[in-house]
């Protein structure tokens, strides 16, 4: 009686489900969406994959777009997802979203409201990527990419390869909150927006490039190029780039470095009008990968003029990031954190007035930056002409006066 | 006796840290952090050494009695009314928290899992699996517990490893910038989980050495400290002062997680320590509860009790709140006091009025 039971009990136990089950086919899954204020309401798009038109490699056919976007619209965000789910028919799955946009109108009106609907939800993760796109967000989702099928793909795939040329900053929810949380530390994000490609005729391409500038939950303004890369250095987060080094005697000729690695520091020291003092140390090492004729590679000497050189642009890169701070009175940069985190007595009489205060800081920035392989060959090949006409005038030195002065103290110099 | 089966020590410390742990990982990080911002992980080694302390009282309450539980004893220290009040006092104690564990455990999986399925569903499903394992007996509860324990435990062990590269001490910084108060303030709601050793109290006189039960205490509230330590120290060098906010920073954790964008979203494991953990904890209290009113309605056996008191939790559980928040005010606030003056107060009290029966022994 009793085996018989429990045998009946395992049976039934195999034709049970979920009590609120939906099949596979039965739901949209999402896998970015885009947020935009569209008049005083919130437009929500999404992108949806359409899972029988996603082929793989090597198939073909498939009717037109791998994915669908969809909008809805509405005063809150709920009421536009429930807007949407009425025009798509379907149950719509958050659990998969990699991405949200938002646009650039949104963003300046706050985004709290949207993180905030995220963050409580059940499905909620708060490794969800964050971008700010120039213009509405609906047309980021829109764009398609050649490589990927699906547009928030490409978006992912920009984000994970940005470390490759270090153009704009990785910000998930769940760092972008904590900034949001931290005294003395205005959020940033990452800055996308679609430009048409170089060939003529060709459609809109997507990049991810710059970053935007946030004051508690509203977007301020945003870090060009080279702003983008002096705060990258500055918080550590420049993993791999480009950068470029002009000839000592000549600017048009340029050498390209392909950096690896760079570390940053943040040390707060008492300042002398009364204020704290911030010291940034930055390092970075990297690979000579293009190297123009002008110099010789093969003296450590000019090598290491070459990392001087870079050092100081790279302190030019960063100064440019810090008089933009100090403009836009925005202490993205975390040096009020790094107050707080150190001294906070100090920090409590310093945060009531902190947005007037912060640009009088004192930054010394010290950079380090090291070249370590040039790669498989020595100096570039010679123009065969000039190498005949000049065999002679180019065996003389080229004493630039970059390297004929010791680029560092105790360097030797060699007679040539 | 009602119960016939004896547990070792191991067992009942093993119980112990499973019936502490669960809820406390889940609840407790975020609870700390409202008061104690970044310093919460001073809390806890403060309230650890509290707990320490509670479990030292409690058991050498219990070794005094070692063939008999607070029920039948507080009968012999207080005379037979004021006993049977203080009996009853206890038996009310553990359907109270019980019928707390039960909503939390329900409210946990209807906000992040199974969000449109009933609150009675789940309730009735963890309700009828604990009635099961209460009447197969503590020394069922506790073999099973044997099972569980490890596999709790290497799964909090096993978030907390793959978050290591998410995790920067700088968010500990700065160390108690606003002095203890906070620090204390944050324990405060703490207290009331490390005070459930006792159901102790319940379970000395099944041990098979009950002269040694304090060691397995102590051991058990030192195991739940650490683990309790590392999630906190986890949590906050991950989410910062957000911890405050989140709600299951636990969970969050586990759910940020993505190691080489293959291991990713490990929040089942979560899902494991709660749904494992929860069943051990709910079951404690329950054999606790039907055990106690056993003893104190002078039954022969316990196992009719069983599926009555079982309805009642189930309806304590639903009723008993409106909504999450009440239960979570509860909590964090008004219930601690309450919840404390039984776990800790009562057996003060039983043990101060016991030790000077024993000084008034020795004079005469």
């Amino acid at each position: 009686m009793r085996a018989r039971l429990s045998v009946l009990l395992v049976l039934l136990s195999l034709t049970l489900g979920c009590w609120n089950r939906l099949e596979l086919e039965r739901r949209a899954i999402i896998l970015g969406i885009g947020v935009d204020k569209v008049g005083e309401e919130i437009q929500l798009t999404a992108q949806i994959v359409k899972p029988a038109a996603v082929k793989g490699p090597g198939e073909t056919g498939g009717e037109g777009k791998p994915f669908w976007v969809t909008t809805g619209t509405g005063r809150t965000l709920l009421a536009a997802v429930k807007d949407m789910a009425t025009g798509s028919g379907r149950e719509l799955l958050f659990s998969h979203m990699r991405v949200i946009v938002v646009g650039e109108d949104l963003a300046r009106a706050g985004i709290g409201p949207v993180l905030d609907f995220f963050d409580r939800a059940a499905e909620g993760r708060r490794r969800t990527w964050l971008l700010v796109s120039k213009g509405e967000a609906k047309e980021i989702l829109e764009t398609n990419m050649e490589l990927q099928k699906v547009s928030v793909e490409a978006l992912t795939d920009l984000l994970k390869a940005r470390t490759d040329h270090s153009e704009a900053p990785g910000i998930d929810i769940q760092q972008f909150q904590r900034f949001r949380s931290t005294p003395g530390r205005a959020p940033v994000a990452g800055w996308v927006y679609t430009a048409p490609s170089k060939e003529k005729g060709g459609p809109n391409r997507l990049h991810l490039r710059n970053s935007a500038i946030f004051r508690a939950d509203k977007l301020i303004d945003y870090l060009d190029l080279t702003e983008t890369r002096g705060l990258l250095w500055l918080t550590g987060q420049f993993k791999g780039g480009v950068t470029e080094i002009p000839c000592p005697d000549e600017d048009s000729k340029i050498f390209a470095l392909e950096n690896t690695r760079s570390e940053s520091k943040l040390k707060v020291v008492k300042g002398d009008n009364g204020l704290p003092k911030l010291i940034a140390t930055v390092f970075t090492e990297g690979n000579l990968s293009e190297a123009p004729e002008c110099g010789d590679l093969t003296d450590p000497g000019f090598i290491k003029s070459l990392e001087q050189h870079q050092a100081e642009i790279i302190r030019t890169e960063i100064e440019a990031t810090l008089s933009k701070a100090r403009d836009l009175h925005a202490d993205f940069l975390g040096f009020g954190e790094m107050i707080y985190r150190r001294f906070p007595m100090q920090w409590s009489r310093l945060e009531p007035d902190w947005e007037q205060t912060f640009p009088k800081l004192e930054v010394q920035i010290e950079v380090n930056a090291k070249i370590r392989r040039i790669g498989q060959t020595n100096e570039p090949a010679p123009v065969q002409s000039e190498i005949r006409t000049f065999r002679f005038t180019h065996a003389v030195p080229l004493a630039g006066p970059t390297y004929s002065q010791p680029a560092y103290p105790g360097q030797v110099i060699v007679p040539r | 006796m009602l119960e016939k089966g004896k547990i070792s020590n191991r067992q009942a410390g093993w119980l112990l840290v499973n019936t502490i742990l669960t809820t406390s990982i889940l609840f407790l990080p975020s609870m700390i952090a409202r008061e104690a911002k970044q310093d919460s992980w001073i809390s806890i080694v403060a309230i650890t050494l509290l707990g320490l302390l509670a479990a030292l009282l409690i058991t050498s309450l219990g070794k005094r009695y070692p063939r008999q539980s607070v029920i039948q004893y507080s009968r012999i220290i207080l005379g037979k009314p004021l006993g049977t009040l203080v009996g009853l006092v206890f038996v009310l104690f553990f359907l109270y928290i019980n019928s707390f564990v039960i909503r939390e455990f329900s409210e946990f999986v209807l906000t992040l899992f199974l969000t449109k399925t009933p609150l009675v569903a789940v309730t009735i499903a963890i309700i009828f699996v604990s009635a099961y394992a209460v009447r197969s007996g503590l020394e069922v509860l506790a073999r099973v517990n044997e099972l569980i324990l490890p596999i709790v435990l290497l799964m909090v062990i096993l978030s907390l490893l793959l978050s290591l590269p998410d995790m920067d001490v700088h968010n500990l910084q700065p160390v108690l910038a606003r002095g203890w108060f906070p620090v204390i303030k944050g324990a405060y709601p703490a207290a009331i989980f490390f005070a459930e050793t006792s159901v102790m109290l319940m379970l000395i006189p099944f041990l098979k050495e009950s002269k040694r039960a304090t060691s397995a205490a102590l051991k058990a509230v030192l195991v739940v400290g650490l683990f309790q330590l590392l999630v906190i120290l986890g949590v906050t060098t991950q989410f910062g002062l957000e911890v405050a906010r989140i709600k299951f920073p636990f969970l969050a954790m586990t759910r940020y997680i993505s190691v080489f964008d293959i291991i990713e979203r490990l929040e089942p494991t979560t899902m494991l320590v709660w749904v494992m953990g929860g069943f051990i904890k709910i079951s404690v209290f329950f054999y606790c509860a039907v055990l106690s009113s056993a003893q104190l309605l002078n039954l022969k056996d316990y196992r009719p009790l069983v599926l009555p008191l079982a309805a009642l939790l189930v309806l304590g559980s639903i009723v008993l709140w409106d909504n999450v928040l009440e239960l979570s005010w509860q909590i964090a606030r008004s219930i601690i006091p309450f919840f404390l003056s039984v776990e800790v107060g009562i057996p003060l009290l039983l043990l101060f009025l016991t030790r000077i029966r024993e000084l008034r022994g020795r004079k005469i």
